[in-house]
């Protein structure tokens, strides 16, 4: 195994000529809490290697948030351009001549491969974490030195969305293969900005600039990112100036911390939702459910003050969504639009006294620790619920799997909004017949007739106002049923180094090429 | 010092109104006051006392050892005409063992337990300026002038391979090593076996004569005072009451003090009295054998051989033995602390060997024990009403019964009855272990077995412990079964004695009887050892 | 001597054994590990497949016994996300925590040991009351809060960084003997008392031996026999915090492995690593028992 890595690092030594001498460029440290064990990014799906990925590879598609925060326009990358050739097909022509860190240049076979079955769509696929953005793929094939071919099982007017999303880094077929799905994910190589010199998955990666970068000049001379698990330390080194960017400011202490000279801290919305569904159904473990009642799950949304408790943790870093508006959609956001079951004591009241409810305990399950504020946040709302007369108790759990275990009345959880075009996923794919929250052993709900009606409307319809106006008739019944409530756009933070003039927008990833520093002018 | 106009050789040793302070807290002002003896060469001379006596303070005072907690006052000592060096200084490295050389009460813990015999001998000649060639020789030579067995064999020993007797032995090398004039011999017997015991005064009175050395020995005991003593000194908290001849005396003691010393080991033999017939406890033919461990680290032991006894209510049965001799075992069988291996124990008529369960905690009400270290005997946390109290309460008696028991017996056993409320650390060494006899008593038993149960206590505290066993015997009309290793002990409360050899019993007869006319030679070698027991007839032959 | 010696060793086999099932049945109802490798709302098929993968759809038993029999052939299983043999992982590691745990040990052992023993010879003296006042505090310090304050007062007040891969091991090893550091010089100084107060110890003053040699020659052995067991304890202790400090101080050594393979639910290399760990622990121990054979004659008799 160790021989086969060793393999690979020598492959990339021996064929990539020695950088030019950095002039003047700055070495970059990025202190991260951790590290995802692997840089395949399919295999690595995950915040943690989200942040080296996009500085490593390339996707085919690309988001502008270098100009606009919430990158909603879509930006040729790797592929010069797109069309859709029939209904189910679309063709991606890519761009000559852009050389993959070992100078063999990229082509079709290395897009084909991929996106391809072998490695995320077939059975027992190489990279299995992909199937969530493949869905519906029936061919990828190369039919040119330049030009793939996607074919999906239905029509999808959006699927370049899919190509800005982690199946859309493209891969060295002729790497990959050589060294092997384990060794290629520890000793990646990709087109990207920084070629990887080292990587320890518990102590940090090393990449030194691609002089040859297609894209531009990257503006540092080499990139690391070193693991400090304790945020504190991470402070210190930032301080101290051995760091220049550190990752995950605790929410309590960004305020303390952005008053220390030569430090900025930044909060950026990201596009993840953290929420609680209510578990809708009766089982072994809960036969008398009181919230199968829908009196009950209204009372309760109407019974608490987000937008306060939201404020009064948060500041102005975030908002309460309306239910699948996100600003990220673009034309399909409506910054109007409000929410059907509103803040409303009163409504709360009503709702109750309307419910069988008998003063019940619910029992809220909450992983600590997992989504920032949340558990101050429950407690804020588990005050308000006391003050109406319902009676909910949060018992925290240390991982998901324990969350998981019934009995529950409430569960907490995230949404990804997943930049697909349109809220397909955060509504369909989240909530529809083939969700967790329908499918999994910790099912929480059992959809409607009209829900799976009006989702399958949506579903079938392609046409931007239409498809619209069914995105917001299957919103109108999902928040007729209530099955859970969004709490607010999660946070990241950053605290950076006054020298470094950088901003990742509203996102998680962080990309450190020519774009993004030095206020996107390069 | 009126010894001094018998026309006697100057004084080797000169000690002139030595007084020695105590810390403020201490219970005197000053530890030993106006001491002056001399020590003239080739003589031995006895410094006698009770343990706070101030005894031992006087050997540390002449080889400069004295702690700045206790600094001399005043006075003077003179060794070989010259005066010593003030106390700790560092002049005092070429007299100690040179000239003076001192051993102590436990030779075992006088030495070093992690280096060998013979590297600690060594290191006597090294720091004194032997070159290394003559060391080894010099030590051998000197463990065989202490007669010990294979020399080459003890000097790679280490301490706790050596019995207690052989440890005494290579001490008392050590301090010959560079034949110094005068040797301070502090309990140096105190320890030992009887027998052992009179071996190391042999020797010390062979090498007295062999080297010409003065000796000052440092006792608690009149029996040993009277084996090797040309002069006594004697010295009652801090005040040195009576000096003169060790003839004068242990015959014409002039000081109370003196005179309950010498009597405490020379108790008078006990009175007969018509004992009962009622058998409480008889054991016959009762085997032990200590098993070795798992992985057979060490050999079985066949602790008690065939042992048989009888007890009747209201006599004493002594058992004497040497350490080993497998008193104690026998007595654990009694007990049922041990599980014999064959024979027969009947308590009251009952066999009792083979209880468990209820059974034998019922009979272990009937059967009380007091040990010999009174300080581990007590639960330091306990109030002695409360350890007194505790058998009975388990047994079912009610609290409020029990505890006014406790102060009745309190009473019985000589203590104030308020001291119930105490803890056991308020108390001292013989009023712990009247404690012990108390708590002994709560149970009202039949047979009290007291296992070496005065060994720890002075001698004159001793006595009083003694007496009280015999008080509460003639009161509560028990039988005891006492273990000692003391003859004099034996002698003083015995009605019947059993003598112990190796698991064996090897004698059994009326006290009077054994005394006297010793059938067995082993017996015999015993009562020839012990010191003074035979003080009276030398005595009385003088 | 052989009957201890064997006896030694059949406990320490039977612990290794204890600890190994122990950690197996633990990890695995403590959480499945296949969810802990999908994000939390993966779908059910990613999870059984990862489950398939891992071989945890088998009953445990025949789990166990695979495991165990990989174990007793040398084979410790495979990182389940890197794919590299778990004692490969731990060795990369290895050396930057035996730096950081003998320079801790080192430190502990060559401060707190000579100050202990002062401390007892000047008993009473303010140097003493300033030991054990020391002592308690570094004793009583949780070796966390102690390394974010160094770290952040070097950081704040001096601008150095003494954190990561980088800086001193002075540092990270300060932090974790500290503990260790307060409790070998109060161990010392009371070991010490006893030893010069006791009657071999009179004696040898008595037969005209200095101070200085009955200080090397006869209070140091009979001392450090205590103090080899307490060293040979502190070792878990070291171990234990080690996790801690390598985490405050972004060493990258074993004991931050250890805290992301429980994370993340990486079975086989936790297993491995809390193997080695007991492993470690065993051998101190064994190390403990053994050393008291070459210092302690009273031992090698028995």
């Amino acid at each position: 195994m160790s021989l086969r890595i060793l393999t690979a690092s020598a492959l990339l030594a021996g064929s990539v000529a020695l950088p030019a001498l950095a002039q003047d460029k700055p070495d970059l440290v990025i202190a991260v809490d951790n590290l995802w064990p692997t840089m395949d990014p399919v295999i690595g799906i995950s915040t943690t290697g989200a942040r080296v990925h996009s500085n490593i590879f390339d996707t085919l598609v690309r988001r502008n948030r270098w100009e606009d925060p919430d990158g909603t326009e879509l930006v040729p990358w790797l592929a010069e351009s797109w069309k859709q050739l029939s209904p189910t097909v679309w063709e991606f022509t890519l761009r000559d001549g852009v050389p993959f860190h070992d100078g063999h240049i990229m082509d079709a076979e290395d897009v084909a491969f991929s996106l391809s079955a072998e490695r995320l769509w077939g059975e027992e696929p190489l990279a299995p974490r992909g199937t969530r953005y493949t869905r519906g793929f029936t061919r990828v094939e190369a039919t040119g030195p330049l030009t793939i071919e996607v074919e999906t099982s239905f029509p999808d007017p959006n699927l370049p969305f899919r190509m800005v999303t982690p199946i859309g880094f493209v891969l060295p077929k002729h790497y990959y293969e050589e060294v092997g799905t384990e060794a290629f994910g520890q000793m990646p190589m990709g087109t990207g900005p920084y070629r990887m010199t080292s990587f320890d998955p518990s102590v940090g990666v090393e990449a030194v600039a691609f002089e040859d970068y297609w894209a531009g000049e990257p503006p540092a001379a080499s990139l690391s990112f070193e693991i400090v698990p304790e945020f504190s330390t991470r402070f210190a080194g930032l301080v101290a100036g051995e760091y220049d960017v550190v990752v995950s400011v605790p929410a309590d202490q960004v305020d303390a911390l952005d008053g220390t000279p030569g430090v900025t801290v930044m909060e950026k919305g990201i596009e993840n939702y953290p929420m609680f569904a209510f578990n809708m159904l009766e089982t072994e473990a809960l036969p008398d459910n009181p919230l199968t009642d829908v009196n009950l799950r209204k009372a309760m949304v109407a019974g608490v003050d987000r937008e306060a408790i939201t404020a009064a943790i948060w500041g102005d870093a975030t908002f309460v969504p309306t239910p699948f508006n996100f600003p990220e959609y673009g034309p399909y956001y409506d910054a109007d639009r409000e929410r059907a079951v509103p803040y409303d004591p009163e409504a709360a009241a009503a709702y109750l006294e309307a419910s069988d409810y008998a003063g019940e305990e619910l029992i809220w399950h909450i992983t600590r620790g997992f989504y920032p504020n949340y558990e101050i946040a429950a407690e804020f709302m588990v005050e308000q619920w006391a003050d109406l007369g319902i009676n909910v108790k949060i018992e925290l759990k240390d991982n998901f799997s324990l969350a998981y275990q019934r009995p529950f009345h409430l569960l907490n959880m995230s949404m990804s909004s997943e930049f697909s075009g349109d809220p397909y996923r955060p509504l369909w794919m989240d909530w529809g017949p083939q969700s967790s929250r329908f499918r999994a052993a910790h099912k929480t709900w059992d959809m409607t007739e009209d829900f799976v009606a009006l989702g399958e409307k949506f579903e079938q319809t392609l046409e931007f106002e239409a498809r619209k106006q069914a995105y917001l008739d299957l919103v109108a019944e999902w928040e007729d049923v209530t099955p859970g409530m969004y709490m607010w756009r999660n946070v990241v933070s950053y605290a950076i180094s006054d020298d470094l003039d950088w901003d990742p927008g509203n996102s998680a990833v962080t990309i450190f090429d020519h774009l993004y520093v030095g206020g996107g002018d390069g | 010092m009126a010894e001094n106009l018998s026309g006697a050789p100057a004084p080797l040793l000169s000690i002139r109104g030595l007084t020695v302070g105590l810390p403020a807290d201490g219970d005197r002002p000053e530890a030993v006051s106006e001491v002056s003896f001399d020590i003239a060469p080739g003589e031995t001379v006895c410094l006698v006392g009770e343990s706070g006596s101030g005894k031992s303070v006087i050997g540390q005072a002449i080889l400069g050892m004295l702690p700045h907690a206790l600094p001399v006052l005043s006075g003077e000592v003179h060794l070989d005409d010259a005066p010593l060096p003030p106390q700790r200084d560092p002049a005092y490295g070429a007299i100690r063992s040179a000239q003076v050389a001192m051993i102590f009460q436990d030779a075992a813990a006088s030495l070093n337990p992690v280096r060998t015999i013979g590297a600690q001998l060594a290191e006597v000649l090294e720091v004194h300026g032997v070159p290394k060639r003559d060391r080894k020789a010099r030590v051998l030579d000197v463990l065989r002038a202490v007669a010990l067995p294979e020399p080459e064999r003890i000097a790679k020993s280490y301490p706790h391979q050596l019995s207690g007797g052989q440890a005494q032995r290579a001490v008392i090398a050590g301090a010959l090593l560079l034949e110094p004039k005068l040797l301070i011999a502090d309990e140096p017997t105190t320890a030992l076996d009887v027998t052992t015991q009179a071996e190391i005064l042999a020797l010390i009175a062979r090498l007295k004569a062999e080297h010409g050395l003065s000796v000052l020995f440092v006792t608690h005991d009149f029996g040993v005072v009277a084996e090797i003593a040309d002069r006594v000194v004697v010295m009652e908290k801090g005040v040195q009451v009576e000096t003169g001849r060790a003839a004068a005396v242990l015959h014409a003691p002039q000081h109370p003090y003196t005179k309950k010393l010498i009597a405490a080991v020379t108790p008078a033999p006990r009175e007969r009295e018509t004992g009962g017939t009622d058998t409480i406890l008889e054991a016959t033919d009762i085997d032990l054998t200590y098993r070795g461990g798992l992985f057979g680290g060490r050999k079985a032991l066949h602790a008690v051989k065939g042992a048989s006894l009888r007890i009747e209510a209201g006599r004493t049965v002594a058992v004497v033995g040497e350490s080993g001799s497998g008193k104690s075992s026998l007595a654990r069988c009694l007990l049922r602390l041990e599980e014999i291996d064959s024979g027969s124990i009947r308590f009251k008529g009952e066999e009792i060997s083979k209880l468990t369960g209820k059974p034998l905690q019922h009979l272990r009400k009937s059967l009380q024990v007091v040990l010999q270290d009174p300080y581990s005997a007590l639960d330091p946390r306990q109030t002695i009403r409360a350890a007194i109290a505790e058998g009975p309460i388990i047994h079912g008696t009610p609290k409020v019964e029990a505890h006014a028991q406790a102060a009745e017996l309190l009473e019985l056993v000589g203590l104030p009855a308020q001291a119930g409320g105490r803890y056991p650390q308020e108390f001292s060494g013989g009023q712990r272990q009247r404690i012990c006899i108390a708590r002994a008593l709560a149970l009202k038993p039949d047979l009290l077995i007291a296992d070496e149960a005065v060994s720890a206590l002075d001698v004159s505290i001793q006595a009083q412990i003694l007496d009280l066993f015999a008080d509460m015997q003639k009161r509560f009309g028990f039988a005891i079964l006492f273990i000692t290793h003391d003859l004099a002990v034996a002698r003083a409360i015995a009605d019947d004695i059993l003598v112990m050899r190796r698991g064996e019993i090897v004698e059994r007869g009326p006290a009077a009887q054994v005394f006297a006319s010793p059938a067995h030679p082993y017996t015999a070698d015993l009562l020839a050892a012990a010191p003074g027991l035979d003080m009276f007839a030398k005595g009385d032959a003088a | 001597m052989i009957g201890y010696i064997l006896s030694r060793l059949i406990r320490a086999v039977a612990t290794l054994l204890i600890t190994v099932t122990l950690v197996f049945l633990f990890i695995r109802f403590s959480g499945d590990p296949a969810a802990a490798l999908v994000p939390p709302d993966a779908p059910q098929e990613v999870i059984d497949q990862y489950a398939r993968a891992m071989g945890l759809d088998q009953p445990i038993w025949v789990q166990y016994t695979g495991y165990v029999g990989g174990l007793l052939q040398g084979d410790f299983g495979f990182s389940i996300h890197t794919g590299l043999a778990v004692e490969e992982v731990f060795l990369a590691r290895l050396p930057h925590t035996l730096e950081l745990g003998l320079t801790a040990l080192a430190m502990a052992i060559a401060i707190g040991i000579p100050v202990g023993a002062i401390a007892a010879i000047r008993r009473g003296s303010a140097l003493d009351r300033f030991v054990m006042a020391f002592s308690v505090f570094a004793f009583a310090m949780p070796n966390f809060l102690f390394g974010l304050l160094m770290i952040l007062i070097a950081a704040l007040v001096f601008g150095t960084f003494l954190g990561g891969d980088s800086a001193s091991v002075l540092w990270p090893a300060l932090t974790l003997g500290l503990a260790a550091m307060g409790s070998f010089a109060r161990f010392t100084r009371s070991s010490v008392l006893e030893t010069i107060n006791a009657p071999y110890m009179r004696a040898a003053e008595a037969r005209g031996v200095p101070f200085r040699l009955r200080l090397i020659r006869h209070a140091a052995p009979n001392a450090a026999i205590p103090l080899v067991t307490l060293i040979g304890l502190s070792l878990g202790a070291l171990v234990a915090g080690s996790v801690v400090t390598e985490q405050v101080f972004a060493w990258p050594g074993v004991g931050q492995l250890l805290v992301r393979s429980v994370a993340t639910r990486d079975l086989a290399q936790v297993q491995f690593l809390v193997l080695v760990v007991a492993f470690t622990m065993v051998l101190a121990n064994l190390l403990v028992d053994f050393l008291y054979l070459l210092i302690d004659p009273r031992i090698r008799a028995s």
